[in-house]
């Protein structure tokens, strides 16, 4: 059951990702939008810009890894790619979400997406977890 | 059961089965079966996706920066303005003006909400208040260079419209704005010293209501970098001057650009570009410009040194700089701000010799004119004297040009300089954002406040404490409501002796006393009796005055008329101000419902009959 709760998370969570997540006048970008906007225009030091591109470019691959773990029963791998996906994700759309008037729908989504995945992850951990002691 | 013993043998599960039996066949069930199938199908499913975000992933860490197209540049450019989208606006233009658009922005945001003139909802994302409209825009490229195209635009409009209201203004302008209502209420429709309601709320007398304006015939630049097409702001100005020049020269291949070459220090550098500009040394000037953020400059350097040569004709332009002392700051991303701490230059010709002296942020100007023009022109009253000396402070709201000090105080110039490679080189650019914004950060919101509400109608505040001392009468602070600092201002003009010559008004030259009142004038300012026909110029903005159905032109020259019948003014005046009603009768009430050709068509027909008027005038 937590494991179908993860995925479907997962998936969630990346499709959200191209939702609207920042009103600018009356353009809508998507998270996606948003990173490629701050690369730009520069808004971050070179080290974290770069950083901040590659986890966004990678933040499906590492969420259809997890999905792919999970096929494969590799549950606690599953969980600390969701974990990661949630990080990712969860802190951009704090970011965003500061600012109320910019915010759009997409981020706020994604941030309650976010804490419900790192529930599940840890949820997943605790589970497998309580396996193996009862295995040893 | 006694002497047969039951054994059992267990499995690692503890399943049991009879000796010799070996452990039961267990048949995976046929829902297991199923679970499996499923699993794989999953697992191929994730595969794809896996194997989808790979291609995600490569193409968004190899995607490029920019338009595919020159077109699509600026393209991307009206559409973002069309959605009042300012990230996007910043994203079209090319990268380094990118950095200067964000950093003034910012600066100028973190300024302004400092000194109260926005609102903390000020986001540079979205400008509250604010619709644009982008129409019909039809484009035509010519390439000026393989990496460097101009984009005209053939057809197309934009359309703006605006609700004050929702404008982010700050609690300083607001303030301002609310004082002025409430001024007006005093005022009634008897004029006084509040600003009609409309024209000048905001100081700045700008209509908010469906303009639209013509984009056809504008020219923009796209430069492409790293691959993408970008619309350049620099790029776009240097393309202009290129083509206003008489004898259009084509852009200069990249390979004869001027090269960068720094100073030692970020000080030698703007001595050497100071000492370059004096002797018309273009070349120089632009080999010590940085060519990152000056690239366009070293580019068309070929042709702005033709064009200074041509200009000069050799000749240095005859500024004279007799002391210059340096200091310097760190500036923003380990730039250096070289600015003056005492500067003197003087220029001028045989008629007259400006001198201009800095020192300790406050400005002197003094001009002195020769006894030959004295004696042409001079007036001992009125006319130019042999020595004017006018004076500023950086921190003077109330001086000429009020915060933009550095339009006429070379002093108050903050030069942005950046080190690269070893060598050091000038931020043109950058130099002008801080130069605007270096005043601002000298200034307190208390200044700022006052000033506001000195052009948004409260027009005493602007009056020196030589007024109110004069006048007895304590001078109103920031806290005093409009009712009573209006009245103490009408009871300082009342006490005020009337052999007062002191400073008042705007600028210490009385500006803005110009209603009706019995104080005589007799400092500098504008004065009735020394000036015969004043109040006849003064009728014309009169809507209460007397005339019947007289236009205002109708009404002064009337006026002039009755002057000149009795020896007041000469009748060459009135005949001159019969000329000028050319200009009147040309464009009628309508002038600003005119197009921009309409306005030039009759401003031509206008300034004909006008030269003609005169012309008849000195015949006769």
């Amino acid at each position: 059951m937590l494991s179908w709760a993860l995925a479907a998370l997962l998936v969630v969570a990346v499709l959200t990702t191209f939702a609207p997540w920042l009103r600018t006048g009356e353009a809508r970008r998507s998270a996606h939008g948003v990173v490629r906007a701050a690369d730009r225009l520069e808004v971050l030091e070179p080290g974290p810009r770069v950083a901040s591109r590659v986890a966004w470019a990678t933040l499906p691959l590492v969420a259809s890894s997890a999905l792919l773990a999970l096929a494969l029963d590799r549950r606690g791998l599953a969980a600390a790619l969701a974990l990661w996906v949630a990080l990712i994700e969860g802190t951009l759309a704090y970011a965003l979400t500061q600012v109320p008037e910019v915010a759009d729908g997409g981020a706020r989504t994604s941030l309650a997406v976010a804490a419900m995945l790192v529930a599940v992850s840890a949820a997943v951990l605790i589970d497998r977890g309580h396996g193996w002691r009862a295995a040893s | 059961m006694e002497g047969c013993e039951l054994t059992v043998e267990m499995g690692a599960d503890g399943t049991t089965w009879p000796p010799g039996l070996g452990p039961p066949l267990v048949l995976a069930p046929e829902p297991a079966r199923r679970a499996g199938r499923g699993r794989a199908a999953l697992t191929a499913v994730a595969g794809i996706l896996v194997i989808g975000s790979l291609g995600f992933a490569g193409i968004s860490l190899t995607e490029g920066d920019g338009a595919d197209s020159p077109e699509g540049a600026v393209e991307q450019l009206f559409d973002a303005i069309d959605d009042e989208d300012a990230i996007g606006v910043v994203e079209a233009l090319e990268p380094s003006e990118r950095r200067i658009l964000m950093d003034a922005l910012e600066q100028l945001q973190t300024e302004g909400e400092r000194l109260g003139l926005t609102s903390s909802d000020l986001d540079l994302h979205d400008v509250a208040g604010v619709d644009l409209r982008v129409d019909g825009l039809e484009l035509q490229t010519e390439e000026l260079r393989d990496d460097v195209v101009a984009v005209e635009i053939v057809h197309g409009t934009i359309a703006s419209s605006g609700d004050i209201d929702a404008f982010p203004l700050g609690p300083v302008v607001r303030g301002a704005m609310d004082r002025n209502d409430e001024l007006e209420q005093l005022e009634g429709d008897d004029g006084g010293y509040a600003y009609e309601d409309g024209e000048f709320d905001l100081g700045m007398g700008i209509e908010l209501d469906d303009e639209r304006e013509d984009l056809a015939g504008g020219r923009l630049v796209a430069v492409r970098r790293d691959g993408g097409w970008h619309v350049s702001l620099l790029w776009s100005l240097a393309e202009g001057v290129r083509r206003d020049a008489d004898d259009v020269d084509p852009l200069p291949p990249a390979s004869e650009a001027i090269p960068a070459r720094g100073a030692s220090s970020a000080e030698d550098a703007v001595r050497e570009a100071v000492r370059a500009a004096t002797e018309v040394d273009v070349e120089r000037l632009i080999e010590l410009v940085d060519p990152d953020e000056g690239r366009v400059l070293h580019e068309y350097g070929p042709l702005l040194v033709d064009a200074a040569d041509e200009a000069s004709d050799g000749e240095p332009v005859g500024v004279d700089i007799s002391e210059l002392e340096l200091a310097s700051e760190p500036g923003p991303d380990g730039s250096v701000v070289v600015y003056p701490t005492a500067l003197s230059l003087s220029w001028g010709d045989d008629d007259l010799t400006v001198t201009n002296t800095y020192r300790d942020g406050c400005s002197e100007t003094t001009y002195e004119y020769s006894d030959d023009y004295l004696e042409e022109w001079g007036d001992d009253e009125y006319g130019p004297q042999a020595t004017e000396s006018y004076s500023s402070c950086s921190d003077d709201v109330f001086a000429p040009f009020g915060m933009l000090t550095t339009l006429t105080e070379p002093g108050s110039l903050r030069v942005v300089a950046v080190e690269r490679d070893g060598a050091w080189y000038l931020q043109p650019a950058r130099t002008v954002v801080e130069s605007v914004l270096g005043p601002l950060r000298g200034l307190d919101r208390d200044q700022i406040e006052q000033a506001s509400r000195m052009w948004s109608g409260e027009i005493w505040l602007s009056e020196p404490d030589e007024v109110w001392e004069a006048c007895g009468v304590e001078r109103p602070s920031l806290d005093t409501t409009v009712e009573e600092s209006r009245d103490a201002f009408e009871t300082c003009r009342e006490q005020l002796p009337d052999d007062y010559e002191g400073p008042w008004g705007l600028w210490g030259g009385g500006f803005l006393w110009t209603d009706e009142s019995d104080f005589e004038i007799v400092g500098e300012g504008i004065d009735d009796e020394a000036y015969p026909g004043v109040e006849c110029y003064r009728s014309e903005f009169d809507d209460d005055a007397e005339g019947g159905d007289a236009t205002p032109g109708e009404r002064t020259l009337g006026c002039l008329q009755d002057l000149a019948d009795s020896g007041e003014v000469e009748q060459v005046e009135v005949d001159r101000y019969r000329c000028s009603m050319a200009y009147q009768e040309a464009f009628g009430e309508g002038a600003f419902d005119l197009t921009d050709e309409e306005w030039e068509q009759l401003s031509a027909e206008a300034e004909e009959a006008f030269d003609a008027c005169l012309a008849d005038l000195d015949g006769g």
